[in-house]
């Protein structure tokens, strides 16, 4: 069965926060994040004949993810990197001070990648651990190791930076 | 001090995300028919153009060997029919044979035994 422009729409609603937030985390601007959300979706869209709907939301995430990826090749190409005022959308919504986003910022960067991914999942998409192992195309009894492993040395790199 | 949800608290997008996806979605429901039917008709006014700029460019060219043909034809028809007198050596090669059309020549090319052989009274039996 087709996908269907409702289904389409609801899903956005869905998604778009969790999205938002799993990718503001690679990407660092909101406007990338926001364009790369709109892009996933319309991709989607043109494909509507072959999409089903029970696994609309994890080619969501997969797309969404894959566009995150290429954009940061993208800009490694050509040594992007995102102004520091992009940052300061954590510090102007109240919920971290600007010096600890870019402590953030680096701490993730140092992360590898497939494990900052996990952990951004696990944190925001609500996902199951077996469902973010589809996503990513990882063994799923790797998943939570990973996330374990990437907080504590998310933590770890947190408090260096302090200490630094 | 650093849990993890105290170091990812979450954002709030930016709004309008949903009203930009539903306008460009709307504006390609509306625009693939007429780029569609833009496109096939662009197609069938390139296959016509193609065909009538090969038509213009080789049509001549069959219609002047078709007459070169006729014209090739109708002199031998003539020169064969004609009386044997007008077939002149030319050479020692091959015989001129009597055109019709004075813009055409008509040879008789053969091989030199046949032309020895036709040249050659018969030899008589005694």
């Amino acid at each position: 069965m087709a996908l269907r422009e409702d289904a389409l729409y609801a899903s956005y609603r869905r998604l778009e926060k969790p999205l938002f937030n799993v990718l503001y985390r690679q990407l660092w601007q909101t406007q990338d994040c926001q364009d790369l959300i709109h892009d996933a979706y319309l991709r989607i869209w043109e494909r509507r004949e072959d999409v089903e709907p029970p696994t609309l939301d994890a080619l969501v995430w997969t797309t969404a993810l894959n566009l995150a990826k290429n954009r940061l090749r993208w800009r490694a190409l050509r040594r992007f990197e995102p102004l520091s005022e992009e940052m300061g959308m954590l510090a102007e919504q109240g919920e971290q001070d600007f010096l600890a986003t870019r402590q953030l910022h680096r701490a993730l960067r140092q992360l590898p990648r497939v494990s900052q991914q996990v952990l951004l999942l696990s944190e925001f998409s609500g996902l199951r651990d077996a469902e973010i192992a589809g996503v990513l195309g990882i063994p799923a009894g790797t998943v939570a190791s990973r996330k374990h492993a990437a907080r504590a040395r998310l933590k770890e790199l947190m408090e260096l930076t302090i200490h630094a | 001090m650093h849990e993890p949800h105290a170091l990812l608290p979450w954002l709030e997008p930016p709004g309008g995300g949903l009203r930009r996806l539903r306008a460009a979605i709307a504006e390609q429901a509306y625009s693939t028919p007429h780029r569609h039917r833009s496109r096939r008709l662009a197609l069938i006014g390139a296959g016509l153009a193609m065909t009538v700029t090969i038509g213009a460019l080789v049509l001549p060219g069959i219609w002047h060997r078709q007459q070169q043909s006729r014209a090739f034809a109708a002199a031998i028809a003539a020169a064969l029919a004609g009386p044997k007198k007008d077939i002149v050596v030319a050479d020692g090669a091959a015989l001129a044979i009597h055109s019709d059309r004075p813009d055409i020549r008509v040879y008789l090319v053969t091989t030199k035994a046949y032309a020895e052989s036709e040249r050659a009274p018969a030899p008589s039996r005694l």
